[in-house]
């Protein structure tokens, strides 16, 4: 077999070159049907065990260096903490009050409370393995019943999209999978809408499609409109860093900072919504 | 057939470390290709169809853990394999400049062939993050490179210690 290979090597790279090819057509066939693709699934299955023994010792390691800090630093530290603290403090003692506001509002309308949507919990093992895509790999797959196009969220807000999943990891990126970076926006104070899609740079969101009378100004709160259904309302998107308005004047769009940074999300939760 | 195991665990354990690594490392928006470094140093050490051999199983794993362009990755990798492969035939590998410049050049055409399957909006960026990450492989390679010469050469010793 390795004789075989030494002596005919055009040969054999022709044959490699189409059997990649022809892959390469096999896989995006599949990701067109939301199905899993074989050999991408027995490489994950195998390389899990391994994501995950790297991760566990990065995670010491970062565990270790964030521990041996200099007494100044902590010290600093304490203090901008204490004073998030007081800060969120105020604001859950204000959310309490809005809450009892709607539940009081519902019960008044005699409208009967959605039932939330049930979440699997699953923890990052491999991030951004290549430069041009930004992408993730979960450690939760279709056996813990996820899909691809199902959202991915986090306490802090919307992270992205499951594209492709195997037995025991997913995939997930800002894009949902085919390969469209939008997802339904609306700005939480004026309630305009428009489509929140990814910039290359990871740091950015571009809020675009917003109406050129659109109510929007640096500081507000973006959040998901829920358009589509698979994506829950409400989950916050960004904030809004400065509006812009686009060549021909018909449309307005804004530059945001992500609620979420991908580079930085840890543990996320998958919304088990069924995927048309 | 040991002799090829090394380099297949090399390649896997890359690809565990290259979803893990540090935001610091990024720099010019490119970071080491750690799967690319492993498959042009040990391709150095062997000959052209294996290298193209080990490129295919190199893109395979890289486009499994990105979940995105399977085929792109695969043809590129197995290029570059084939390419590394050949250098050792018609270059005196041991000289330090060789892995250096092959990974660095390797680097730069495998991810441009890339790029022009794959085309970004923002071509300038995507060179500088070629040109930031060919600079990190070349630097990297060296290092590689050597480990699997000194085991190839210890290897060697033992077994001709065994035959006296």
């Amino acid at each position: 077999m390795l004789h075989f290979l030494r002596n005919s090597k055009i040969t054999v790279l022709a044959a490699l070159v189409m059997l990649g090819m022809v892959m390469g057509g096999a896989h995006n066939r599949a990701e067109e049907r939301n199905a899993s693709f074989f050999p991408e699934n027995v490489v994950r299955v195998v390389l899990k065990p391994l994501q995950q023994a790297v991760s566990g010792v990065i995670r010491v390691g970062d565990a270790a260096a964030h521990t041996a800090r200099p007494r100044s630093s902590l010290m600093r530290e304490n203090e901008q903490l204490r004073a998030q603290v007081r800060t969120l403090n105020m604001e859950v003692q204000r959310l309490r009050e809005d809450s009892g506001e709607a539940k009081r509002l519902r019960a008044a309308l005699g409208l009967k409370a959605k039932s939330p949507d049930r979440l699997v919990g699953a923890r990052i093992i491999s991030r951004n393995p290549s430069e041009w895509f930004i992408t993730a790999t979960i450690d939760r797959g279709k056996s813990a019943g996820i899909q691809p196009g199902q959202a991915v969220i986090t306490p802090w807000g919307f992270l992205g999209q499951v594209i492709t999943v195997s037995p025991t990891t997913a995939q997930i990126s800002r894009s949902d999978p085919e390969g469209h970076s939008g997802v339904g926006a609306m700005v939480q104070r004026s309630r305009a809408v428009g489509i929140c899609i990814n910039q290359q740079d990871p740091e950015y969101l571009h809020l675009t499609y917003l109406a050129k009378d659109a109510d929007i100004k640096p500081g507000d709160v973006i959040v998901t409109s829920g358009q589509g259904g698979v994506v829950p309302k409400g989950l916050p998107l960004g904030r809004v860093l400065k509006v812009v308005p686009e060549s021909g004047g018909f449309i307005k769009s804004a530059i945001l900072s992500p609620s979420v940074k991908f580079d930085r999300a840890e543990e996320v939760y998958v919304v088990l919504r069924k995927v048309e | 057939m040991q002799r090829y195991l090394l380099p297949s665990l090399l390649i896997l354990l890359a690809a565990a470390i290259q979803g893990n690594l540090p935001d610091w490392l990024i720099i010019k928006g490119g970071q080491p290709d750690l799967i690319l470094v492993a498959l042009i140093a040990t391709a150095l050490t062997l000959d052209p169809a294996t290298g193209a051999v080990l490129g295919f199983v190199a893109g395979l794993v890289h486009g499994a853990i990105t979940g995105e362009s399977l085929g792109s990755f695969i043809v590129t990798r197995t290029i570059i394999g084939y390419a590394a492969g050949s250098l050792t035939v018609r270059l005196f590998s041991d000289n330090p400049v060789v892995p250096v410049l092959a990974a660095g050049g390797l680097t730069f055409a495998g991810e441009f062939i890339f790029l022009l399957a794959n085309p970004t909006p923002d071509l300038i960026g995507g060179v500088n993050m070629i040109l930031a990450k060919s600079l990190y492989d070349s630097l990297l390679t060296i290092f590689v490179f050597w480990f699997l010469r000194w085991t190839e050469i210890r290897r060697k010793i033992k077994m001709a210690s065994a035959r006296l």
